[in-house]
C-alpha cells in the first residue's frame, strides 16, 4: 500500500488537532487542549480503487517553537495549511509557514482549510482576503469540525493530489 | 536480551543520555531491518511478534529515511500514546540507527505552560 506524510500547519488553536480527531475518530471537543511537539495518528483512505494510507503529523502551532519546523516538515508529502478566519491573524502565521515550506523542501501539495465555519458570522475575512500564495493550493476548503462539515473533503482532496502526483512522476 | 551496539552507544553517550536498555532500531542502507530492541514498545509501539517485523510497524518513519549522516533529532512525537519520544537519527558506515529517548516529563511540563499562555492569549483575541 501507498503511504504518504501528510502534515497539519498553522497558528496555535486554529483547529488543527480538531480535524485529525473528527477525521480519525469521529469525535470532536470544545475545550481546548493545545498540542506540544507533534502528535501522529494514521488513516487509510480510499480514493476510486486505490488505497492510500496517510501518516498525519499534528504539529503544534505555537511560534516560539518554530525552529523545529524544519524537522517535523522533514519528508512530507503534502500538507493542510490551516487558518481561523475569526483571528486574521492566523493568516499571517499561514504565509510564514508556506515560505519556510517553499525555501526549506519547496513546493508540496497543499489544501487551505478556513476553519470554524459554523462560526462564520464571526469571521472577519473570507477567501477573497487570502494572500496569492492561496492560488496554488489545489482548493480551498470551509470546514467545521464541530459541525463536521467537509472535514473528510479536505483530507480527500489532499489524499488524490498526492495520488495523482505520484501518476505523474 | 541484545547487547546494545556501539554505534548507539558511543552516540548516547556523547550527547549525555542514559546508555541502558535505549530503544532502537538498525536498518542497512536499503532500508531493511538489522536489529531492533524491545524497549521500542515503552514508545507505544507494538512489536509482539519478532519474525513479523517490517517497516511497516514504523509507519512514523514515512519520508524520514535516510537518516542523515549528522544527527537530526525530532523532538516531542507522540507515536501511539500518550507518550513522548524524542527521535534521534544518524547513519554510520555500519548502516542507519532510529533511537527513542523518552522526553515525556519535560513534555508534560511545557504543554501546561504552554497551555494556560495560549489559553490566555485566545481569550485576549490573539
Ligand atoms: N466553533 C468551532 N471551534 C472549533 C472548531 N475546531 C476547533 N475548534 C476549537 O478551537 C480550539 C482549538 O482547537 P485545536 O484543534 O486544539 O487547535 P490546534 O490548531 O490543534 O491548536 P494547537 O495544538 O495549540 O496548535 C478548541 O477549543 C476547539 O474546540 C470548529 O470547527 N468550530
Ligand atoms: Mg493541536
Amino acid at each position: 500500500m501507498i503511504q504518504k506524510k501528510v502534515c497539519m500547519l498553522g497558528a496555535f488553536a486554529v483547529g488543527k488537532s480538531s480535524l485529525v480527531r473528527r477525521f480519525v475518530d469521529n469525535i470532536y471537543s470544545d475545550v481546548y487542549t493545545t498540542t506540544i511537539g507533534v502528535r501522529i495518528d494514521k488513516k487509510i483512505v480510499n480514493i476510486g480503487d486505490e488505497t492510500l494510507s496517510l501518516v498525519l503529523w499534528d504539529v503544534h502551532g505555537e511560534d516560539s517553537y518554530q525552529n523545529v519546523l524544519s524537522a517535523y516538515i522533514r519528508g512530507m508529502a503534502g500538507y493542510l495549511l490551516v487558518v481561523d478566519p475569526t483571528r486574521p491573524h492566523s493568516v499571517d502565521n499561514a504565509t510564514n509557514l508556506k515560505n519556510l515550506i517553499d525555501t526549506e523542501i519547496g513546493p508540496k501539495p497543499f489544501v487551505v482549510v478556513m476553519n470554524k465555519c459554523d462560526l462564520k458570522e464571526q469571521w472577519l475575512i473570507t477567501q477573497d482576503d487570502l494572500p496569492d500564495w492561496a492560488n496554488d493550493a489545489e482548493l480551498i476548503i470551509e470546514a467545521s469540525s464541530k459541525n463536521d462539515t467537509d472535514v473528510n473533503l479536505v483530507f480527500q482532496t489532499l489524499a488524490e493530489s498526492l495520488l495523482q502526483n505520484r501518476q505523474a512522476q | 536480551m541484545n547487547v546494545t551496539p556501539s554505534s548507539v552507544s558511543e552516540y548516547l553517550q556523547s550527547i549525555g543520555g542514559i546508555t541502558d536498555n535505549p530503544a532502537y532500531l538498525h536498518l542497512d542502507d536499503s532500508n531493511q531491518i538489522v536489529d531492533w530492541s524491545i524497549q521500542l514498545n515503552d514508545h507505544g509501539l507494538k512489536l509482539f511478534d519478532a519474525q513479523m517485523i517490517t517497516l511497516k510497524n514504523f509507519s512514523f518513519l514515512e519520508g524520514l529515511l535516510p537518516c542523515p549522516n549528522n544527527p537530526l533529532v525530532i523532538p516531542r512525537m507522540q507515536i501511539a500514546s500518550t507518550q513522548y519520544s524524542d527521535l534521534h537519527m544518524f547513519s554510520t558506515p555500519l548502516g542507519q540507527w532510529i533511537i527513542l529517548l523518552d522526553s515525556t516529563c519535560a513534555s508534560i511540563q511545557a504543554q501546561l505552560e504552554q497551555q494556560s499562555r495560549l489559553s490566555s492569549e485566545l481569550l485576549t483575541g490573539g
